[in-house]
Parts: C-alpha cells; sequence; structure tokens
C-alpha cells in the first residue's frame, strides 16, 4: 500500500512535469488538438499501468507509447479520408491574432500538412523533441538510414514549398 | 537557399513557437490515476469475487466474479456456474466481469459452518455475474455442499423484504427484495445504498444427504425474469446439474 502510493506520487510528478511536452508533440504529429489530448491521455494511462518497468526512464517510455497510439491514429485515418483540420493552430495560440505571425505559422501549417505522417513525425521528433537519428528511428521503427533520408526529403520538400512562396520566406527570415 | 542545418533550426524554433499556447488540462494527471484505479478495481473483483472473504469466524463472501471459463468482457448467452448453465437474454453485455455501474453485493453468513460439518476450512463457493443488454444486473453465487438441516448452514445476510415462498424446477426457497446497506469487505464504495434489488435464495439437493444454497441477486430486471434464468440452469434433465436427487 505505501509502495502504491509512493508510485502514484512519482507517476503524478512525472505526469505534470512531461505532459506539456507529450501533448504539444502529439499536436505537431496529428495536427488535431482532440486527437492529441486522446493520445496523451492514453500514452499516460499505459504508462501508469507499467509504471514498475516506465519509472526507470519515464519519458523515454511515455514516448515511444504516444507515438505508438499516434501510428495507430495515421493507420486509422488513412482508412478513412482525412477531414480538415478544425482547430489547427488560430484556435490556440494567443498570438494569432498578429498581422504577420499569423500567415507564418499558418503557412508552416500548411506546409506541414502536405508531408506524409512518416516525414511530419520525423521533423517533430528531430526537430522539437530534439531526439537523435538513434533515438527517431527506435521510436518509428524504421533504420536509422531512412530517419535520415526521410529527414532530408521531408526539408527539400518544405524548403521548395517555401520557396514557391517568396513573400512568406523574407518575412520568416526577416525574423 | 537554406542548407537542410539553416532550415531544421528554423524549424525547431518555429515548432516551439507553434504549441507554446498549448496546455494539457490541469486534472489530467487526476483523470489518468482514476481511470486506472477503475481498471484495476475491476480486474481485482473478478479475483475476490471468486475467492471469497473469511471475517472473524464467519464465512461471508461476495458476489460478483468470475463464472466458468468465460474471459471478461465476452459477451455470451450462457452464464455457467459450477456445473450449472444458465441461459441469459441475447442481449447480455458481458459475463463474469461486475462492472463498477452494477454494484450488486449479496454476501453469505455462516457462522461455524466449519464446526458443524467437520470442514476445517470452508470451502469457496463457486461465483458468477453478468450485464444485461438493459443494464440489468445478474450476481450468482453457489456454496460448497452442506448437510441438509444443518442449523448453521449458509444463509443471505441482508434481511429481505417480501419474502415469499418460491419452488423452482421442484427446488424449495424464497424470493424477495434487499437493501444493501454499507460497502463490500474488499472496499470498494460503489453500493447501491439503498436500492432495492431482488434476491431469490433456492436450497438445491447435492446428493448424498447434502444440499447447496444457490443465491441470486439481480437488479434491474424483474423477478419473472430473474426466476426464468435461475429455472434454465436448474433443468430436471440434468443437464449441466451436479447430482441433485
Amino acid at each position: 500500500m505505501i509502495r502504491a502510493r509512493r508510485d502514484e506520487a512519482e507517476f503524478r510528478a512525472f505526469a505534470e512535469r512531461f505532459s506539456p511536452t507529450l501533448l504539444r508533440a502529439a499536436f505537431l504529429l496529428l495536427r488535431d488538438r482532440g486527437a492529441a489530448e486522446d493520445a496523451v491521455q492514453t500514452a499516460l494511462e499505459r504508462t501508469y499501468r507499467r509504471w514498475s518497468a516506465a519509472q526507470q526512464a519515464p519519458e523515454p517510455y511515455s514516448r515511444q507509447v504516444l507515438v505508438n497510439v499516434c501510428r495507430n491514429h495515421w493507420r486509422t485515418r488513412a482508412r478513412h479520408p482525412e477531414e480538415p483540420v478544425g482547430d489547427s493552430l488560430a484556435a490556440l495560440d494567443p498570438v494569432v491574432s498578429e498581422g504577420a505571425a499569423v500567415d507564418e505559422r499558418l503557412t508552416l501549417d500548411g506546409h506541414l500538412a502536405e508531408l506524409s505522417p512518416t516525414q511530419r513525425a520525423v521533423l517533430v521528433l528531430r526537430f522539437y523533441l530534439d531526439l537523435s537519428v538513434a533515438e527517431t528511428a527506435t521510436l518509428l521503427q524504421i533504420a536509422e538510414g531512412t530517419v535520415k533520408s526521410t529527414t532530408h526529403r521531408a526539408l527539400d520538400r518544405l524548403r521548395n514549398s517555401l520557396d514557391e512562396h517568396p513573400q512568406e520566406v523574407s518575412s520568416h527570415a526577416d525574423r | 537557399m537554406q542548407t537542410d542545418d539553416q532550415l531544421a533550426e528554423t524549424l525547431g524554433e518555429e515548432f516551439h513557437s507553434l504549441v507554446a499556447g498549448l496546455s494539457p488540462r490541469t486534472d489530467l494527471a487526476d483523470r489518468v490515476v482514476r481511470r486506472e484505479r477503475s481498471r484495476r478495481r475491476r480486474t481485482r473483483t473478478v479475483g475476490v469475487g471468486a475467492a471469497g472473504a473469511v471475517v472473524a469466524g464467519s464465512l461471508a463472501v461476495t458476489l460478483g466474479g468470475l463464472g466458468g471459463a468465460h474471459a471478461p468482457g465476452l459477451e455470451h448467452r450462457d452464464l455457467r456456474l459450477a456445473s450449472y448453465h444458465f441461459s441469459l437474454p441475447r442481449d447480455t453485455r458481458a459475463v463474469a466481469a461486475t462492472p463498477a455501474d452494477c454494484a450488486l453485493k449479496a454476501t453469505v453468513a455462516s457462522p461455524g459452518l466449519s464446526a458443524v460439518s467437520g470442514v476445517t476450512k470452508p470451502s469457496q463457493p463457486a461465483v458468477a455475474s453478468a450485464v444485461l443488454g438493459d443494464g440489468g444486473c445478474v450476481s450468482m453465487l453457489l456454496t460448497a455442499p452442506y448437510a441438509a438441516g444443518d442449523p448453521n448452514a449458509p444463509k443471505p445476510a441482508f434481511p429481505v423484504l417480501d419474502q415469499t415462498p418460491v419452488s423452482i424446477n421442484g427446488d424449495a426457497g424464497t424470493v424477495g427484495t434487499y437493501e444493501f446497506i454499507g460497502s463490500a469487505s474488499n472496499g470498494q464504495g460503489t453500493a447501491l445504498n439503498g436500492a432495492k434489488n431482488v434476491e431469490l435464495a433456492l436450497n438445491i439437493p447435492a446428493g448424498d444427504g447434502q444440499e447447496q444454497l444457490l443465491l441470486v441477486a439481480a437488479a434491474g430486471i424483474s423477478e419473472q425474469r430473474l426466476k426464468s434464468i435461475v429455472a434454465s440452469g436448474l433443468q430436471g434433465d440434468g443437464s449441466g446439474a451436479q447430482s441433485r436427487r
């Protein structure tokens, strides 16, 4: 009983500390707030259920669970046509009302939407969560070489897309 | 034109900027812990219900547990209790699991059973439960055999109101309503305090001058329906029944 209470306290402290990171990563991966919140809750539930194993390294553990949940989400969405994302950025960022910032953020979101789920995941894991190639490969269950090539292709695609809209590029560079 | 490294750095900054205003709900950890506790309680009820609980010199058992070989959550029309098979309505939602919203608790108390019958350790009863499609719940308990006429034979612990004699397939018993008071010995607090549940108690011959008490508690279903379910498992042709005559 004492151990159970200690486990619960440790889990709570971990969840409060790390859930913002998980939610933000989930949102970038899924581009839908509701789906992201569901994914994070599921990831935390599974982490807590296996707390005896997860508590050794709860952050990588919960990250792996979250990525698995997101991958299931993509597979499900692939079977059904993707509906337009309703509350992506506009409803979430309090700064969204400011002129050029709106265009940049909406543009980036639009460009990210053009990437495949795997391409987007690689970029989010590497450049938002700052994970290494090896860590990214483990999470996505792909080879390290695939992570590198996917990164390059995704960045290329983004670059080309941004280059097609020079106004956004210059306003972006001016920041 | 930006290089990959330059673009990657810019992208990272953009990502952080994009989600800076996003925060999880403040009660997220609470929700997760609560849901997991609820899930563990449901799992534990299966084990506790099957194992029973002994309280200070008496045999007190909580209904609601695994019956037969059915896995929790699977839909079945057959509720198995020891060697008996009770037919359930087609829309039965779950067998062998006692969901939190259907907290039927019926206890059987039998002080001194082991001393009178000579059994040093009371045998655990068989238990089974099911949730019906319309939300009704049925929980069954079958005690180990005891000598017929034993004054210390198991009996229902709660006072039964409006108790009337009943005979099902030749077995005599009583049916009435009872009001559950308090919480179960395993600490679950989801009791239907003040709710009127139907309880049917039957003395079933077990051969060799012995009997077994079949205790069936139900909520959300009529007495007549409950009798039909019980009757379906006590067929005179002996299908699935132990030696009863």
